[in-house]
């Protein structure tokens, strides 16, 4: 592909971006929630196309494109699995919400801090986040950089496009903080969906016969893609089990997705923010999947799965403009993602990580610091991209196991009065420590995943370190006996 | 004894989770057709955004 034709697309894309992001600045308050938060005042429809924007990365065309390529079906189940976990979100949801607008919390850190009368489970659960989440930017900004330099033969470095990568992220952020990210991600998303259900039609419909062709040509020819086996194929069901533990309670536990549950302007729009992204989420995984075992049908000998899609992209199956359309959808996920999680770090490291420091900094500090903060995250996740470290990935493959430590108690918040600090900080710190080390050794104890042994651990700590320790029984009572009342008043199970 | 709401939501949604382990590895892994898993896990991912659905509906502001 002509590297002008990149740069023009590329082009667009930043500068229509870029202006949306100022539009969605006017006007705009001050202070720590508006900067963070939009000021809590999201429709549903924005709300819905930023969540979505957020969730799904790059991961989807390229590297879920790639395991249904090479490992078949159950890549669509693990997806579906996710997608499942949503439930969470209809469940936790509105007890966010409601908490977030009567206590005023910015991040889920902060929510965990309050509720368990300590300011160093916000700090540890804002580091741990930081720890895991830079590296996975790093990689998916690595992501962007090679798919860019792939496409253009070069002409674009990996330098260059990791560059236009962190900047983009950074001036979204920036501009407008949470508006300007809810907004450009709301159009990212309508590129990312449009850009690959209509690369998936003409690639089915002009190359495959539609998708009867496709669907005959893949049980004649690879009947071994359409089952799981539970002892054999990389999809075994230990595996299986192992990958979709931490999947299914990837929207609570990963925090840039979990803030989102404070912005909607009512229970309403969040509603709509749910149900939009559930069926955001089931067609882009359909297409994705499809997308990947189109790819094997038509280039059934790739060595690398992960180039499924770039070899798709880069033949004569898919119009040049279409390809064009579809490297900018891709490059808006992984961007949309980035920046949300720079704001959600920054936000963390303003309230949770600096305020526990100096409890009596007041708010426009805060708001500084954060400000300050966000650049220096993206440098950091440039950094780490440009190094190329091996440690980098392993640390953002870990980053699903990593943070499911947090799950237990973000249960206990709602659902135990005898959660305790002590509990929340066992967990997380311990049985994070032990979940990196059984991925950064490869271990498998039993034959299980290290996502498995985060769960069964994390909750065991919560639960034995904090019946050995005293509740913080007068803010639980606050926190429980207010939600109680009010999840009655909105008439929310 | 008799379940509360939140249980029976509860119960209903883990035995269709549970559902979308045990069918596809257990009734339908000699079933090498679009027709089996690949059918199952789309009908289960439906019948989830139902249920999900379901779950917002009696929601007031």
């Amino acid at each position: 592909m002509q590297a002008l034709w990149i740069y023009l697309a590329l082009g667009i894309y930043i500068v229509v971006g870029t202006l949306l992001a100022f539009w969605a600045g006017r006007g705009m308050g001050r202070g720590v929630p508006e900067y963070f938060l939009a000021n809590r005042t999201l429709g549903g429809i924005v709300s819905a196309l930023t969540y979505s924007a957020t969730t799904y990365s790059a991961f989807m065309m390229v590297g879920l494109a790639g395991l249904m390529y090479s490992g078949g079906v159950g890549a669509f189940g693990f997806e579906i699995i996710y997608l499942s976990g949503l439930v969470l979100a209809a469940f936790f949801g509105p007890r966010f919400w409601l908490a977030g607008k009567r206590f005023g919390y910015i991040s889920p850190a902060e929510l965990l801090a309050d509720r368990y009368d300590s300011r160093w489970v916000g700090f540890v659960v804002a580091a741990a986040s930081c720890l895991f989440l830079i590296p996975y930017s790093a990689v998916q900004l690595m992501g962007i950089s090679y798919l860019l330099e792939g496409l253009s033969g070069g002409a674009i470095s990996y330098t260059g496009g990791l560059v236009v990568a962190v900047l983009l992220a950074l001036l979204w952020a920036s501009i407008a903080g949470l508006r300007s990210v809810a907004w450009t991600d709301s159009l990212q998303a309508l590129i990312m969906i449009l850009a690959s259900v209509l690369t998936l039609l003409v690639v089915v419909y002009g190359s495959l016969g539609g998708f009867g062709g496709l669907f005959s040509a893949l049980e004649n020819q690879y009947p071994e893609l359409l089952t799981v086996k539970p002892k054999e194929g990389f999809f075994n069901l230990k595996a299986f089990i192992g990958l979709t533990i931490p999947w299914f309670f990837f929207c609570i536990s990963n925090p840039q997705v979990s803030q989102r549950l404070f912005m909607p302007a009512s229970l309403t729009a969040m509603r709509r923010m749910i149900g939009g992204f559930l069926a955001f989420g089931f067609v882009y995984t359909l297409v994705s999947v499809l997308w990947g075992l189109s790819a094997r049908v038509l280039f059934p000998g790739l060595d690398n799965p992960d180039m499924a899609t770039p070899t798709l992209l880069a033949s004569d199956a898919v119009p040049a403009v279409l390809a064009l359309v579809v490297m900018v959808g891709i490059t808006a996920a992984a961007i949309s993602t980035i920046d949300s999680i720079l704001l959600t770090l920054s936000s963390m490291v303003a309230r949770d990580i600096f305020r526990a420091l100096r409890p009596r900094a007041n708010e426009e500090s805060e708001l500084r610091v954060g400000k300050v903060v966000l650049p220096l995250i993206a440098a950091l996740a440039f950094l780490f991209a440009h190094l190329k470290l091996g440690l980098i990935s392993i640390l953002s493959v870990a980053a699903s196991a990593g943070l499911l430590v947090m799950v237990p108690a973000i249960f206990g918040a709602f659902f135990w009065r005898r959660g305790t600090a002590a509990g929340a900080l066992a967990s997380i710190v311990i049985a994070g420590a032990a979940t990196t080390y059984l991925q950064f050794t490869g271990l498998k104890p039993l034959g299980m995943w290290p996502g498995f042994w985060a769960l069964v651990l994390s909750t065991l700590l919560f639960v034995v370190v904090s019946l050995l320790t005293r509740p913080p029984t007068a803010k639980a009572a606050l926190f429980l006996g207010y939600l109680s009342d009010a999840l009655k008043k909105h008439r929310v199970l | 004894m008799a379940l509360g709401p939140a249980a029976k939501v509860a119960l209903w949604f883990s035995l269709l989770l549970l559902s979308a382990y045990i069918v596809p590895y257990g009734f339908l892994s000699d079933v090498p057709s679009m027709a089996g898993s690949f059918l199952y896990w789309s009908l289960f991912a439906l019948a989830i955004i139902l249920f999900i659905l379901r779950l917002m509906s009696s929601w007031r502001d």
